[in-house]
């Protein structure tokens, strides 16, 4: 009885939910400019889609050495994010570290790599440190996540109490080692997409002749690189074991691109003393006051002039994006369902899900800008088409898990009273997960002429201005902490009860 | 014990990392090292170098090599960080790259650079045809520029466009983007996707007579005056590097390149003297738009 109450409680909750998240997307179009400029695209588009679907390549050993660069980036990066988020999770409770890890997370790899590219260049340090910040903290969240979901707790095993450490080692994490494991190598696929999104920026993964072949219309070339790190991403599942990592991060620390970059200790004082000052503070005869005063002054038109705009339009596209994301996702979970009877279909819908989470944002973006015109619609479809392929992937484990307690398979009715209900609390908490990555993703957009405060944060590394850059950094990773927030509450909201009632079947 | 396996990978990696990163500093010859802005057709930009980097290697006697860089910024970054002693800028990058290392001097500019001029291409279904005076259609259509540190696809044009209606372009225009480079704003405003563009117009002459270009969807709708773009510049301190008079050195090797092979990699006929007071109108430009700092 009460469980019957509550869970129908808990399903209102999450359908009044949606329908907000919803209601808050179309509202946000209203604002927004969304307008379809009527363009001549097919001219151009039949001959990207004929160079996407005849692959050809001049130099298969470089797409080799892009590749391998690709994965030994990702590697280390991931592992040692690992590392670091797995001693972060142990501190998680403590508001300044979860404080901390927010504000970190909230700056994209490609903002990470072009900050770490002033202080060490184009090198390995700035690709794998780049990848490894932002991942630590997004681990140690995850990781901390999964603890409270473990089953057993401290009070059962009252003679740990005293050595949290132990506690830890024995009681934690072998009840969670499995999904701590999965996890990782979760994040490893997303380390191997970041790892190739770097190449925009100019490391030399296989990201960089991607962004080249597209802008010079190569789609030939391209197709081939495409299709390269499907297959990469594809293959993962049969070759990454745990217990083979350290051989595999042993080969990549080996074959690591050298550098000539030697100075970096000059780079990094002079990046902290001088660059990312504004010179308005750097007139020799002014004292400490005048300095706070003119930089506030300098703080404040920035804010006026990029930081409230940029956030303006931010939240526009993210809120636009987080609708369009859960549509999708809503529209692809039963068909992805009803997939699964058939091996051929299945392995169809797998492959679609494949290409829609690991085709770059700024990739779909250039296709739909050709399509839609400059505007916010094509920057919203991309990161839908994005997001809601993660979520439908990630979302496809319970699916089957689902289906093994049920019959063979399923037919819709079964997915709208058993699959559908028993996954929309899950389904919600991933959305909100997502919610942050959209925020950031924005970022990369900026080929659209949409003026988010990525877009104006790559304007300022574009204007070697790194004063604004890291002024509008702080900005967005303040809104993150306070997207971080709200999305942590409603987590708490739906996924703890739903998980409560779950468990009382 | 998987627990166990995975702690011990956890102290391999970390200790290999660190000594793989300490070990990082390699002691290099004295070589010289040149990059280049990419402008237009990124694919090809190792190979377009690479002969020029052959050429200074005979004339000079010291090795030189080329880096191919992403963006206008890494290669301001690249000069700065001494990664790079000699580059072939755009007007705007090099005065930039000039102001963050003092002392380094724009050594030679292409004939064309002292009359270079920027297009603004519109597509067909805007109805905007060439016109000497400056096109007052544009208003209220999209628009994209090239890179966001371009001389020719930014701020000339962004600077004709304010001297015109006293407003910035995000005002004037329905959308602005940003396309990246030369050939992709060509391509973009021929699809369609932004109706007005500003570009290059060595980048679209030569897309022109490589057939690359249908003139029934795009076409040139106005010129901009004329002012002084890309140039070399050598990084303060070469001569004291290099030995003496090597800046010199370098620039002679430049000013005597007649290969039309070579010369046709930027594309010019020539390379003529040139020094930092010619690029102060570009200066002052930049710094009226705020994309410099005084």
């Amino acid at each position: 009885m009460n469980t019957l109450s509550s869970g129908s409680s808990v399903g209102l909750k999450l359908r009044n939910f949606s329908l907000l998240l919803v209601a808050a997307g179309l509202l946000a179009s209203i604002f927004a400019d969304v307008q379809i400029y009527a363009s001549e695209p097919w001219a151009h588009l039949r001959i990207m889609l004929q160079g996407l679907f005849s692959p050809s390549i001049s130099d298969p050993q470089q797409l080799a050495i892009d590749l391998f660069y690709t994965l030994s980036f990702a590697l280390i990066g991931v592992s040692l994010a690992a590392v670091a988020g797995l001693l972060l999770s142990l501190l998680y409770q403590h508001p300044l570290v979860r404080f901390c890890c927010a504000f970190f997370r909230a700056i994209h790899e490609l903002f990470w790599a072009l900050l770490f590219m002033q202080l060490f260049g184009l090198s390995a340090s700035t690709a794998i440190l780049a990848i490894a910040i932002p991942y630590a903290c997004t681990f140690a969240r995850v990781f901390h996540d999964i603890y409270q979901h473990a089953p057993i707790k401290l009070r059962q095993l009252p003679e740990l109490a005293d050595s949290k450490f132990s506690h830890f080692l024995y009681v934690l994490l072998p009840q969670v080692w499995p999904q701590m494991r999965s996890y990782l190598r979760y994040r490893f696929e997303c380390g191997v997409r970041t790892s190739a999104v770097l190449g925009f920026v100019g490391l030399p993964t296989i990201g960089f002749h991607l962004e080249t072949a597209f802008k010079q219309g190569d789609y030939s070339y391209a197709g081939a690189l495409l299709l390269a790190f499907f297959l990469l991403i594809a293959s993962i599942k049969y070759w990454l074991k745990v217990y083979l990592l350290p051989v595999y991060i042993g080969i990549a620390l080996w074959f690591l691109p050298g550098s000539e970059f030697t100075n970096s200790s000059d780079n990094i004082w002079r990046f902290f003393s001088v660059d990312i000052w504004p010179a308005v503070i750097k007139t020799a005869d002014q004292s400490i006051v005048e300095k706070l005063l003119a930089y506030g002054q300098w703080l404040s038109s920035l804010l006026l002039q990029q930081g409230l705009p940029g956030m303006g339009s931010t939240l526009l596209l993210s809120l636009m994006a987080l609708a369009a994301t859960a549509v999708l996702c809503v529209l692809l979970a039963p068909l992805l369902t009803l997939m699964r009877g058939q091996w051929l279909v299945n392995s169809a819908g797998q492959c679609l899900l494949l290409v829609m989470r690991s085709t770059p944002e700024y990739i779909l973006a250039f296709v739909l800008l050709l399509l839609l015109g400059p505007s916010m619609l094509p920057a919203v479809i991309a990161l839908a088409i994005h997001n809601s392929g993660l979520i439908s992937f990630l979302l496809q484990r319970d699916i089957a898990a689902a289906q093994t307690s049920t019959t063979a398979s399923v037919s819709f009715s079964d997915f709208l009273y058993k699959v559908m209900p028993d996954l929309y609390a899950k389904f919600i908490s991933l959305l909100m997960y997502r919610a942050e990555i959209i925020l950031r993703e924005s970022a990369i957009l900026g080929v659209l002429g949409v003026t988010t405060l990525g877009f104006y944060i790559d304007s300022a590394f574009e204007d070697l201005r790194f004063d604004r850059a890291l002024a509008l950094l702080f900005l967005t990773a303040l809104l993150n902490v306070v997207v971080d927030q709200l999305s942590r509450k409603l987590q708490l909201c739906f996924s703890d009860q739903g998980i409560r009632v779950r468990s009382k079947d | 014990m998987s627990c166990k396996t995975f702690c011990l990978s956890l102290l391999i990696l970390v200790t290999s990392y660190c000594t793989a990163v300490s070990g990082a500093v390699v002691a290099t010859d004295k070589v010289l090292t040149f990059t280049a802005i990419p402008d237009q057709d990124q694919s090809q930009l190792r190979m377009r170098f690479q002969q020029v980097a052959d050429y200074l290697t005979t004339e000079l006697g010291v090795q030189v090599n080329y880096i191919p860089v992403k963006s206008y910024a890494a290669a301001i970054g690249a000069f700065r960080n001494n990664q790079v002693q000699l580059a072939w800028f755009g007007g705007l990058s090099g005065v930039r790259a000039r102001q963050l290392v003092p002392g380094s001097r724009a050594i030679a500019q292409g004939i064309e650079d002292r009359q270079f001029k920027s297009y603004f291409i519109a597509h067909h279904s805007t109805g905007l045809s060439a016109s000497d005076s400056f096109p007052q259609g544009i208003a209220g259509k999209t628009f994209t520029f090239g890179s966001k540190g371009s001389t020719s696809g930014r701020l000339m044009p962004e600077y004709y466009i304010r001297e015109q209606w006293q407003r910035s372009p995000q005002q004037l225009f329905s959308a602005v983007g940003f396309s990246g480079d030369h050939s992709l704003t060509i391509s973009q405003v021929q699809a369609g996707a932004y109706q007005v563009g500003a570009v290059n117009y060595q980048v679209w002459q030569s897309m022109l007579a490589a057939g690359k270009i249908d003139q029934s969807k795009v076409s040139v709708i106005w010129q901009t005056p004329q002012y002084t773009d890309y140039q070399w510049t050598i990084r303060a301190g070469v001569d004291r590097d290099y030995g003496a008079g090597f800046s010199d050195k370098v620039q002679a090797a430049l000013l005597q390149m007649r290969d039309p092979q070579l010369l046709k990699q930027f594309p010019r006929s020539g390379f003529i003297r040139a020094e930092n007071a010619d690029y102060q109108a570009i200066k002052e430009t930049a710094i009226a738009l705020d994309l410099l700092q005084p």
